[in-house]
């Protein structure tokens, strides 16, 4: 028997047209890998093309049927669950990966074992850094070691199709030492779609989705750094530490830093660290109408947000708290979860 | 050059949407609505030669089934809601059309027809072709569903979900439609053609009786249910005795035409089932909140909306004209020529 470095996960429901492109394109741009097609109850014309693609695929392929559309979640776990390769990629008939796509990813895994799920996000510019930590994955185009699945399973089935089932997923792998980060590529093509149902119904299902996350993981909780010289009685690095804990765990940080400073922090790798910290130094000129310009779209993100500032008068419409609280709330959400 | 020719006879004609159905044709004309309802029934005559000549459509021709001579036969053309012999439906088609138009030969409507959902792309093909030599200048198809779903008034470019169940005389389509496009469909070639024949079977095997399809059909009008009413009903009915060979005559009840009927029903709402089981549960959201919509002659059957709402738990409707929805719907379509072109099939 073959043994592929790579399956590819593909949930199927309809949609024959989009469902034979994609297949199309992963034959030959990914020729490494092995595709796990689930059909998610789908019609005659979509199931004679995947069975056509099996056929023809052999060993390359392997067929899952359902009798039922159990939603995308739960299919995407039936073919988890079939997988036999150390990678799995998570991809739907919209996902265009280009050749010569999966070498860049496998470099990048390779040097980094902590990732345990990697998603495949499109670049944008040529200057922008080829990784970051990221908050959550994508259900277009992610990598996900077999590793990360045995020890943590698949998606909670009870968050279907929402935000919050990655973001449940990336929690539940920090707790086993697994990181979620996304990679830049221009291999990858994400084609347009509308989702189906109502905006009402959806509004629900993410509600209903949030809730389930919340009770697992608590709130997000959004910390404000304001920092100065004293870079809160630290160094660079256990800063960084710190507000990486902090951003793993789901919570979002703005850290706003004088001119002078900000190169200092720059140099230490603040700047795209990761995806929920957002890296904000103060101009040179003005730095307190851009402060206050970043406070108020902080308190506009979450009106409960945190203000942790090296200069105790600094007063800012928003809660105050000392560097140290700061440390031990996010200290004490590691115990909780990790 | 012929093009102009096209342009100008179109000028001069107005569009028509067509419901050939396998029971009855429905004929929309664009400004005054249904102008025509007649059975789909051709009567047919064979000549010395083996050519045939039509003798009468419709209504007339339906008079004549069972009891025309030997060198004439009525034929109903469409047969499980497919087109079972096209040299009769496009006979059948260039009729309706002519009387449509008051027999003005010349004139060369833009016609929309509804098609089965699950018919191929040959018959597809086939359909147009007919339409076309019968006298159409541009044919649109439209899926049955899609058409009685935009009858029923049901929002179908919005992104929810909704389902429609049309019950017509050779199929039953249920169809889950989003976004202006049918994302699932189930057909199921049972409809009251096959509600006949299963009375017609029931009375033969329970009473030794013959009756005939015109009589089945008005046994199932008048004591046909799906559930169980609050009242028994009753009725005579008269046929051939197979044993004695003499006419006799019979009271049967709609308890008796309701375990007749359980067979097609119980395919129906198995198709239902099918469908809801396969539908996402986004989409399916939708439906549990807005119900499923009936649609089609089936959909006047007694208390099928109570079954169906039984076995689904899920809130049944039926639409306002059961009966015109698909023809209303497609004449609608008519009327905005965008939503027409972004819910027409391909041939």
């Amino acid at each position: 028997m073959i043994e592929f470095p790579l399956d590819i996960i593909l949930p199927v429901w309809n949609r024959p047209v989009d469902v034979r492109a994609a297949l199309a394109s992963f034959v030959s741009d990914s020729p490494m890998a092995r595709i796990i097609m689930v059909n998610n109850g789908s019609e005659r014309e979509t199931e004679s093309i995947l069975d056509e693609f099996a056929e023809a695929l052999d060993d390359r392929a392997l067929l899952v049927a359902t009798a039922r559309n159990i939603g995308t979640i739960a299919a995407l776990n039936l073919g988890f669950s079939k997988s036999t390769a150390p990678l799995m990629l998570v991809a739907s008939p919209f996902t265009r990966l280009s050749a010569g796509w999966f070498e860049s990813v496998a470099a990048h895994l390779a040097n980094r074992p902590d990732t345990g799920s990697l998603k495949i996000a499109k670049a944008i510019t040529s200057t922008s850094s080829p990784s970051i930590e990221s908050d959550h994955g994508s259900f277009d185009s992610m990598i996900i070691r077999n590793t990360l699945y045995s020890a943590i399973g698949g998606f909670d089935e009870n968050m279907d199709g929402s935000l919050w089932a990655l973001r449940d997923f990336a929690r539940r792998s920090l707790t086993k030492g697994f990181l979620t980060e996304s990679l830049f590529s221009r291999n990858l093509t994400l084609l347009d779609y509308r989702e189906l149902g109502s905006d009402s119904k959806r509004k629900e299902r993410i509600f209903s989705a949030r809730e389930c996350y919340m009770l697992r993981w608590g709130g997000q909780r959004t910390f404000l750094l304001n920092c100065g010289d004293f870079l809160f009685g630290t160094d660079a690095s256990s800063l960084k530490n710190a507000l990486l804990q902090t951003a793993r765990h789901g919570d979002r940080v703005v850290l706003t830093a004088e001119n002078s400073i900000a190169r200092e922090l720059k140099s230490y790798g603040f700047a795209g660290m990761h995806e929920n910290v957002s890296f904000q130094p103060l101009p040179r000129f003005f730095s307190q109408r851009a402060l206050a310009r970043i406070i108020e779209s902080t308190l506009a993100l979450d009106a409960a947000a945190f203000l942790i500032s090296d200069s105790p008068e600094f007063e800012a419409g928003l809660q105050k708290l000392s560097f140290e609280d700061f440390l031990a709330m996010t200290d004490k959400r590691n115990e909780l979860y990790c | 050059m012929l093009k102009i020719f096209d342009y100008l006879f179109g000028m001069f004609s107005t569009d028509l949407a067509i419901d050939l159905g396998t029971a009855n044709t429905l004929v929309y004309h664009k400004g005054k609505g249904i102008v025509i309802r007649e059975p789909s029934v051709v009567a047919v005559q064979k000549m010395n030669n083996g050519q045939q000549r039509v003798l009468a459509v419709g209504m007339e021709a339906k008079k004549m089934l069972g009891r025309t001579p030997g060198n004439i036969t009525a034929i109903r053309p469409m047969k499980d809601g497919v087109i079972a012999d096209f040299d009769i439906t496009e006979e059948m088609l260039r009729y309706f059309i002519h009387k449509v138009h008051n027999r003005k030969t010349l004139v060369r409507p833009r016609i929309v027809i509804c098609v089965p959902s699950g018919i191929t792309q040959v018959e597809k093909r086939a359909v147009k072709e007919s339409a076309e030599s019968a006298g159409a200048r541009e044919v649109y198809l439209i899926e049955e569903p899609m058409a009685a779903a935009i009858g029923a008034g049901l929002p179908i470019t919005e992104a929810s979900g909704n389902m429609i169940v049309d019950i017509g005389g050779g199929t039953t389509e249920v169809a889950v439609i989003s976004l202006a496009g049918i994302v699932y469909t189930k057909s199921v070639r049972v409809g009251g053609d096959k509600m006949d024949e299963a009375i017609v079977q029931y009375i033969k095997r329970k009473y030794n009786l013959l009756i005939g399809d015109q009589k089945a059909e008005t046994i199932k009008i008048e004591l046909g249910e799906a559930y169980p009413g609050t009242a028994v009903r009753t009725m005579e009915v008269k046929g051939r005795d197979l044993v004695s060979g003499i006419p006799k005559t019979h009271e049967i009840n709609s308890d008796e035409i309701r375990e007749a009927l359980s067979e097609p029903v119980n395919a129906i709402v198995d198709a239902v089932k099918i469908c809801l089981e396969r539908t996402p549960p986004e989409l399916a959201a939708d439906i549990v909140d807005k119900g499923i919509f009936l649609a089609g002659g089936g959909a006047l059957l007694r208390n099928l909306d109570t079954l169906i709402r039984e076995e689904t738990g899920l809130p049944v409707f039926i639409a306002e004209d059961p009966l015109s929805c698909v023809v209303l719907g497609s004449g609608k379509s008519l009327d905005e020529l965008d939503l027409l072109r972004s819910v027409a099939v391909s041939s």
